[in-house]
């Protein structure tokens, strides 16, 4: 039935949510992700599924516009995870100065300063041997979720799974164990720091939405439906500097962002969600304009009483899109890949050649090499009034 | 017998054969305003400067949490204790994307300056604010403006009057000196006027290319009439300015012209630079002092900040991405030294204006200087609540001594109001969702 207000949610720390939602009182793991091929095509231009005609807002509609995202970066107990120290960047595998490159910038251009390294890993990763990769060796507790219901695998896909923060076990978070050994990534490191500073979102980067429909009572609903979207408008910001709330925010159109629903269900003010098959959202900040392909995610996150929701979005990143995104990144015309990967501290080519190490889901059919890397997100949204595109937007 | 009327005659007579060539109705029009403007005991000039840094601030240091005149001096701000009473900070103010995409290190300057958001890297959405200030005030004198780079690099600037009209800083204190009070220089003070015969030459020459331009203009496009528009729009401001060169400069008190600066050694170390910037801020005020300009663009490191300590091969933009944050200290000490180093030199900047003094008070009282930066956070190359401070009185326009928060706000609303400060009839300013109609009255007298 219907409910005109919100009711109270109880508020639980954060800590202790991630304990509660981590403990398997939420829907059964997806049965091992479905085989997908290796290589990703292009999404075509199709008609936008079913599921993604526009439901026109109702009473049992809630929207919600996500006012911060960042990759979990566990804070503590991290040190004895790096044994062999970090990753090297591609200066210091190959043995170049800082005044070497410069030096031929200023000479020839990006040309020349391409030229001192044996081909370009950020377009071609192949055009470079693999450098070697450190990963993450220990197991201390990362933030996360059981996606494949077990704790840890052999054979394919073979990985060890983490503990979560309160001591719960099967936690998949490859992610970590492939970045954790990169400096951008360690607390107070660049990509940390970016992800603090929140400006990837609220400069309008990736406008995400969160549509949930049928809610009959937000506190305790058996079946909702839940899907993630992405904006064409921009976000606004209040008096406080914070994302502001109860805006109308513009479906993205796009054939390729409209992703499919999954049911959910909200339990004592906690919603759960089941997988949602493939999820791609629009990102367009600075030097990217790509989008991220997240498979079989899920949500699990606290509705506060003041109607926001914040938690924990976990599933599998795309092998591929997550080489991509991370290296394909322009100033107009110019590849900073290269640029970007030093400063973070990793070398292309070996981000490429290790990411099939670490991948923990969704086996090729034919080689049974596995293509997806678990992954989690914590995340805040406010509420919003999410609305369709006007017809024909896609088009124009 | 006017002496006005005595310089237009000397000029006839001395022109000679080449008086035919040389716009006597201009002269007219700019001896009326230059004349009365320094003759009449009108009051002193006001001028606009910029005055930029690159890679910002760390917000949560930089930022006064203290609104109104009790601003604290916060750890980032405190080398700017020295010129407190004579700075207003505005914080909080971004360059609102609203969809564009943040072209870093590039947006938060030109978005400031041009009161739109560029929508590619090199887009420049309008004439930047200092252009909009000289057009309106930087014509009666001898530059339209000066531009200055502390870095040594002519191509660090942001002063545009479009993507193609670029101008260029002077890179070297020696070079600004020359250019201000070497050749060409006209002593306000001096007892004799001599009118330089090649300054007639040449702007009999840029007469003559005038007369041309409607010619021109009826065998060309609408957008090369807009592109011969913008290249005859700076021929007029040169032929002004050396209209002006064929004047008696009236008397100016505080006019003294300094001794040339010893050739320095440029480099983008930031000791280099910091002395470099120290001797053309010198050059800089006595060249307002003896009214060779009212516009100003200093530059005291560039976006994505190239400035490195001496022997290091760590840039300080290198060391917003690269240096780690110090667990304890809770901010990127490497990078923050150069936050420190570009509050010195802010201060250096405002305390030379203040040094030279101007009728009842000081050069400063008759500026409005704005300090900007590209980004606020430079990891994460935010344009959001961009660190602006501006400095001096503006005649009794500007009211010194306040911190304004502006979180959520435009830029566009700083533009507005300085070029309002400025005397310019200007009633919104800005484009899309950078467009402001509301002056930020708190820094106003």
């Amino acid at each position: 039935m219907r409910k005109d207000v919100w009711l109270a949610c109880t508020s639980i720390a954060l800590g202790a949510w991630i304990a509660a939602c981590t403990s398997g009182d939420e829907p059964k793991p997806a049965a091992p992700p479905p085989a997908a091929a290796k290589a990703e095509p292009a999404p075509a231009p199709a008609a936008a599924p079913e599921s993604a005609a526009i439901v026109p807002a109702s009473t049992d509609t809630r929207g919600f516009v996500v006012s911060r995202w960042s990759d979990e970066i566990p804070r503590e107990a991290i040190e004895s995870g790096c044994p062999d120290g970090l990753n090297q960047t591609e200066l210091e595998h190959f043995g170049i100065t800082k005044e070497e490159l410069s030096a031929a910038y200023k000479k020839g251009g990006g040309k020349a300063a391409d030229a001192l390294f044996p081909g370009n890993g950020c377009i071609d990763p192949t055009s470079q041997e693999d450098p070697g990769w450190r990963f993450v060796q220990g197991t201390e507790p990362v933030a996360g979720m059981d996606l494949d219901g077990a704790d840890g695998a052999d054979g394919a896909c073979a990985h060890r799974d983490f503990p979560g923060a309160s001591g719960e076990s099967g936690i998949d978070n490859q992610h970590w164990r492939l970045m954790g050994c990169t400096a951008a990534y360690r607390p107070g490191g660049l990509i940390d720091r970016l992800y603090e500073s929140n400006s990837f979102i609220k400069e309008g980067g990736a406008p995400i939405l969160i549509e949930m429909t049928g809610v009959d009572d937000p506190r305790n609903d058996d079946e909702v439906e839940v899907r993630i979207l992405s904006s064409t408008d921009p976000l606004s910001i209040d008096g406080t500097g914070e994302v502001m709330r109860d805006t109308t925010m513009t479906i993205d159109d796009d054939p390729q962002f409209q992703n499919e629903s999954a049911r959910g269900r909200i339990v004592d003010g906690v919603l759960v969600t089941e997988p949602m098959e493939d999820v791609r959202i629009h990102i367009k900040t600075q030097t990217m304009d790509n989008h991220f392909h997240y498979r079989d995610v899920r949500i699990r996150a606290e509705v506060s009483e003041d109607g926001s929701l914040k938690g924990l979005i976990g599933g599998y990143w795309d092998g591929d899109n997550l080489f991509d995104s991370m290296n394909r990144q322009y100033i107009g015309e110019n590849h900073v890949g290269r640029i970007a990967a030093i400063s973070r501290g990793y070398i292309c080519s070996g981000l490429y050649h290790a990411i099939p190490k670490v991948a923990d889901g969704h086996p090729d059919p034919e080689t049974g090499e596995c293509t997806s890397v678990s992954h989690a997100v914590h995340f805040e949204a406010v509420p919003t009034f999410v609305v369709a595109a006007p017809e024909g937007q896609a088009e124009s | 017998m006017s002496p006005r009327i005595d310089r237009r005659r000397f000029l006839r007579g001395a022109l000679a054969g080449a008086a035919v060539t040389v716009g006597l109705p201009l002269l007219e029009v700019f001896l009326n305003d230059h004349g009365d403007a320094l003759a009449s005991g009108a009051p002193l000039p006001r001028r606009f400067g910029t005055w930029f840094w690159g890679c910002g601030m760390n917000p949560e240091r930089w930022d006064p949490t203290t609104q109104g005149t009790d601003w604290e001096l916060t750890p980032e701000l405190e080398p700017v204790a020295p010129i407190r009473e004579h700075l207003s900070i505005l914080s909080g103010f971004s360059v609102i994307l609203a969809g564009e995409t943040n072209q870093v290190h590039r947006t938060g300057a030109i978005g400031t300056l041009c009161g739109t958001a560029p929508s590619k890297p090199t887009e420049i959405p309008g004439p930047t604010l200092d252009v909009l200030v000289s057009d309106a005030i930087g014509e009666s004198t001898r530059f339209r403006s000066l531009e200055m780079a502390a870095t040594g690099n002519p191509k660090h600037t942001y002063s545009r009057r479009s993507e193609s009209v670029v101008h260029p800083s002077e890179p070297t204190p020696l070079g600004l000196y020359t250019r201000v009070f070497g050749p060409g220089f006209l002593d306000p003070n001096a007892a004799e006027f001599v009118p330089d015969p090649r300054v007639m030459l040449r702007q009999s020459a840029l007469s003559v290319v005038s007369e041309d331009r409607k010619r021109l203009e009826s065998n060309l496009g609408r957008g090369d009439r807009a592109r011969v528009d913008e290249y005859f729009t700076a021929l007029r401001q040169l032929e002004r300015q050396l209209e002006l060169r064929l004047q008696k400069p009236p008397p100016l008190e505080a006019c003294s012209v300094p001794e040339a600066p010893e050739e320095g050694r440029v480099s983008l170390d930031v000791e280099d630079v910091t002395q470099n910037h120290e001797l053309m801020a010198k050059t800089l005020a006595l060249a307002l002092a003896c009214d060779q300009t009212r516009v100003f663009n200093m530059l005291y490191s560039n976006g994505a900040s190239s400035l490195h300590k001496r022997g290091s091969s760590d840039s300080h933009h290198t060391l917003t991405h690269e240096e780690p944050r110090d667990g304890d200290l809770g901010y990127q000490p490497k990078a923050t030294e150069f936050v420190k180093h570009s509050m010195e030199a802010w201060t250096t900047f405002v305390e030379t204006l203040k040094s030279v003094p101007e009728g009842d008070g000081t050069l400063l009282d008759n500026c409005l200087v704005m300090a900007h930066s590209e980004t606020s956070d430079a990891n994460s190359h935010s344009v959001t609540g961009l660190p602006v401070m501006l400095a001096g009185r503006a005649g009794g326009r500007l009211r010194p001594g306040v911190h304004v928060r502006g979180v959520g706000e435009s830029t566009s609303r700083i533009g507005l109001t300085l070029q309002q400060i400025m005397g310019m009839n200007v009633a919104r300013w800005g484009g899309k969702a950078n467009e402001a109609s509301q002056p930020v009255s708190q820094i106003l007298t």
